[in-house]
């Protein structure tokens, strides 16, 4: 019985979900890292008044 | 702004990130990372290789190696849900809602790719990729449960009211798991029967061990995938909070 491309099919499905969910957890992980880093930065350099200390670009 | 009392109340999963039990955790998710990585490269070689060739179904039937891990692997998330919906209910504390949503989102990742590879397999075998037998009906039911428990929570008012919710359906959903396991004994079904039974199991040696390695190798899967995914709900919680604090710093000061 020749139904070896179910097989492979059915492996391509698998190895998409979880690598996908893999990249999803990795790339969510970074985002959330840097957006911390960045709130972090500007706490510690933001003057009383509230004025963000992150310096904008020209 | 929002709703951001559920994470101030008890912050009892919310190790700082540059503390002690924040850097033990992702010590452990990288361990755990390496040793979900290594055991399903051998899985994959044990099913693909090791693993006799069933005369019957051909090469189709090492799906089986995937497809059984994966229900197993939704199951076992699922029943996590259960126990982290019945903690939160009972001690209204967000370290167990972020175990239940993070459980409830791969249950329901395992749950489709269950779901998929069933169907994949269906074809060669039964000449159709699905039937509305009561194994495959309950299944489905199954993600349409957990698919809703995580849009309650996506859609409702205020992140505390989505915990509550979901923790409800957590809880009743999982009244559907048993039937889904059970349906091959109370049905006549197309969906073959269980192969592992208290009598024994219905499958050579070489099969069972390939199996059983599979299985052992997506729960480190799932191990790892929860500690990666409680770590993103614990950022999560310090952005939120980090947040306010510039926001109320900025609107006193």
């Amino acid at each position: 019985m020749d139904n070896l491309n179910y097989l492979i099919s059915a492996l391509a499905v698998v190895a998409v979900g979880i690598l996908g969910y893999l990249f999803y957890l990795t790339q969510r992980l970074r985002e959330l890292r840097r957006d911390l880093a960045a709130l972090d930065e500007q706490r510690a350099g933001a003057p009383a008044s509230g004025t963000p200390a992150v310096e904008r670009p020209r | 702004m929002a709703d951001t009392r559920i994470v101030r109340s008890i912050p009892a999963h919310a190790a700082s990130p540059t503390s002690s039990v924040a850097r033990v955790g992702d010590r452990l998710a990288r361990l755990f990372g390496v040793l979900a990585l290594l055991a399903m490269a051998v899985a994959t070689y044990l099913a693909l290789v090791y693993a006799p060739q069933d005369a019957a179904q051909g090469p189709a039937q090492r799906i089986f190696y995937f497809h059984v891990p994966s229900a197993w692997l939704a199951f076992l998330a699922f029943f996590v849900v259960l126990v982290a919906s019945v903690g939160y209910l009972w001690k209204r504390t967000p370290g167990w809602d972020a175990v239940a949503r993070s459980s409830g989102e791969i249950g329901l990742l395992f749950t489709t790719l269950m779901l998929v590879t069933g169907s994949i397999w269906g074809k060669p075998v039964w000449g159709t990729w699905w039937s509305w037998d009561p194994m495959l009906t309950t299944s489905l039911i199954l993600w349409f449960i957990y698919l809703g428990y995580l849009m309650l929570r996506a859609y409702a008012p205020t992140r505390e009211q989505g915990a509550r919710y979901a923790a409800v359906v957590g809880i009743i959903g999982f009244v559907d798991v048993p039937i889904v396991y059970l349906a091959t004994t109370w049905w006549r079904t197309l969906h073959p029967e269980k192969v592992i039974k208290p009598e024994g199991a219905a499958m050579p040696g070489e099969m069972l061990f390939a199996f059983l390695f599979s299985l052992g190798a997506f729960t480190l899967l799932y191990i790892y995938f929860m500690l990666q995914r409680v770590r993103i709900e614990r950022l999560q919680y310090h952005l939120e909070e980090r947040e306010d604090e510039l926001a109320f710093g900025g609107a006193n000061g």
